[in-house]
């Protein structure tokens, strides 16, 4: 627990006294409980507790199947068919015990979820093996987290919204990688969407929503990932649309307690790295619509990927524009990202020049780093002046990169950089301590 | 307690549902093995490309193909319905196809694979033979050296009702293909 935590918890600790002292009036109290907020506790015995259920879960009902595989060949159909209900029953009987008795309990609830999860997908498998079904893995696919996505609901588990989420990614690849239909998989993510929503407002600041971050970023990059690839480069616009909008979510939220630190970390990452493989005039020249002739730019997939970017871009203009509302002026630069990139494209639409699209990344970088240097020393946080100097240390490496010079030069140069930003953290760290 | 009550009655249709989805598809593959005709499918050589692959075997038929008058109107991945013959060696052979179900009980749903030339390659959904992973390969061999050109000594019995198709056994050499790969 940090220092700014330890003091808000020996603060709360002090009211009661406070109020019967006469120091401080209820209504007092309650502003500094308002102002200050919940103290989010990470309860790492409890966490471990459910981790070690989870996993406990997984390895019992891996090995029932097992187990039951073991005699499988020997067995009729319709003792096979029997039997692959039997985990799924238990899993039900222990998630109606869950419900009735152990809700509030964190490792109960996870563990049975996760079982029932598993359950669900092996009674389908054992099913279609005992009469060969082959073929249409997608819809097989679709019922199976169709049928999970229920658990995730009803005993309020994260992990299994977690393995929910993993299989609609599975599904989504599958379907691309077949070209089959990918509508189900979407219609499930949409239905995982409100559970999310509802365990960031229900459990704010808690660690089961450093996980569901983390899911939730993975899975918005995979699938922008996945949907990418078909139309004219718009891959632009949706990444760094995407990353804008997870760090401007992060400011929304409140990026100073989790999860908004997760989304914020994972967004500036995010623009980072978009940025810095925008910034080279190469990638610029794959990008043009020149060399999309052969792709299938007016199907249905381009579609989905023309749809995917636009709201994407949608979610970055109208966080950027509750941002310019809250007037928190200093996060607007990074959140410009989207713009950046819907920007550069058109650019590089119209003008068919690499250059200005790469340059304009390149500023933008340059303009990145500058900020989080002069933030950096304005709160004598040595954290974010490291940050800015990653950023331009990384511009100059690429464009190092981006040139013909010789090796030797360029290996020169990295260990100049590398110097230059210990001799720089020394001098920093010795001036605050002195300060 | 009434949103105790009503969670209850959410995880018991879930639960009923979870149940019925297979059950319903048990159900409807046991009427097919039950009252389905059986159809003797020859088997052809498998692209040997396939991320899944282990615990099963990897089907592909000769009677995969059918000719029709104006390819145009099909397309990939389109549904389709053959109607289903015998040949003199009692093998099954394909006597028409079109995008209407037939109006008779016995023919199959398939999908356009692709076209070509007046002639539409098909897909069953009948791809996969499971055996466990210790079988499998021994099978999946097997079913390689007598399913090529000059050896063609492997099929599939189907039970076929209403489009719907149901793998019964793989024999190869006139055997089952679990007894074949044990001697």
């Amino acid at each position: 627990m940090d220092k700014k935590k330890k003091f808000i918890k020996w603060l709360y600790s002090e009211l009661p006294s406070l109020i019967s002292g006469g120091v401080i009036s209820e209504e007092n109290a309650r502003k500094i409980k308002t102002h200050y907020g919940e103290i989010s506790e990470v309860n790492t015995g409890k966490l471990a507790l459910a981790i070690l259920s989870v996993t406990g879960a997984l390895l019992i009902g891996g090995g029932i199947i097992l187990l039951l595989a073991h005699n499988w060949e020997s067995m009729t159909r319709e003792y096979r068919a029997v039997i692959s209900f039997i985990p799924l029953i238990i899993s039900q009987i222990l998630a109606c015990y869950v419900m009735l008795k152990k809700r509030e309990s964190a490792a109960w609830t996870e563990s049975v979820a996760t079982a029932w999860t598993v359950s669900v997908i092996a009674c389908m498998s054992l099913i279609c093996q005992t009469y060969n079904l082959g073929g249409d893995f997608n819809f097989f696919w679709f019922i199976c987290i169709g049928l999970s996505l229920p658990a995730v609901y009803l005993l309020n588990s994260i992990t299994a919204c977690i393995l929910c989420m993993a299989g609609i990614i599975f599904g989504l690849g599958y379907s691309r990688w077949e070209n089959e239909n990918p509508f189900y998989f979407w219609g499930l993510a949409t239905a995982t969407a409100p559970y999310i929503c509802y365990s960031y407002h229900k459990y704010k600041n808690s660690m089961r929503n450093i996980y569901l971050s983390f899911a939730v970023i993975g899975f918005l990059t995979i699938t922008a990932g996945m949907v990418s690839g078909n139309g004219l480069g718009v891959w632009v616009i949706s990444f760094s649309s995407l990353f804008a909008s997870i760090y401007l979510a992060s400011v929304i939220i409140d990026n100073e307690k989790i999860p908004g630190w997760v989304f914020k970390y994972a967004g500036m990452t995010g623009i980072i790295i978009v940025s810095v493989i925008l910034s080279f005039k190469t990638q610029w020249h794959f990008h043009s619509y020149r060399s999309y002739e052969l792709l299938p730019y007016k199907e249905l997939k381009a579609y989905i990927e023309y749809a995917y970017t636009g709201a994407l871009l949608l979610f970055s203009i109208v966080f950027l524009f509750r941002l310019f509302v809250m007037k928190k002026y200093e996060s607007l630069l990074w959140g410009l990202s989207g713009l950046v990139g819907v920007t550069a494209y058109v650019i590089d639409m119209l003008s068919e020049t690499p250059e200005i699209p790469a340059l304009m990344f390149s500023i933008f970088l340059a303009a990145l780093g500058v900020l989080m240097l002069v933030r950096g020393f304005k709160l004598k946080s040595i954290f974010r002046m490291n940050w800015g100097i990653i950023i331009i240390a990384l511009l100059i490496l690429m464009r190092f990169f981006d040139s013909n010079i010789d090796f030797i030069v360029k290996g020169l140069v990295f260990m100049l950089i590398g110097i230059i930003i210990l001799v720089f953290n020394l001098f920093l760290a010795k001036r605050i301590k002195a300060n | 307690m009434s949103k105790k009550i009503l969670l209850i009655g959410v995880l018991a249709i879930t639960a009923i549902a979870q149940i019925l989805i297979p059950l319903s598809v048990i159900s409807k593959w046991e009427n097919v093995l039950k009252n389905g005709v059986q159809y003797k499918f020859k088997t052809a050589p498998v692209d040997p490309y396939d991320a899944f692959r282990g615990r099963y075997v990897a089907l592909r038929f000769e009677q995969d193909k059918i000719k029709v008058n104006d390819e145009k109107k099909y397309y990939r991945k389109q549904n389709i319905f053959v109607t289903l013959d015998t040949d003199k060696d009692g093998y099954v052979k394909l006597s028409g196809a079109d995008i209407v179900p037939p109006e008779v009980l016995y023919y199959l749903k398939a999908q356009v694979n692709w076209t070509n030339k007046k002639e539409l390659h098909l897909d069953y959904a009948l791809n996969r033979y499971y055996m466990n992973e210790h079988d499998a390969p021994k099978a999946e061999k097997a079913y390689w050296k007598n399913s090529r050109r000059e050896n063609k000594n492997a099929y599939v019995t189907v039970r076929v009702l209403n489009g719907c198709g149901v793998i019964e056994k793989l024999y190869i050499d006139g055997k089952p293909v679990e007894e074949y790969i044990k001697k």
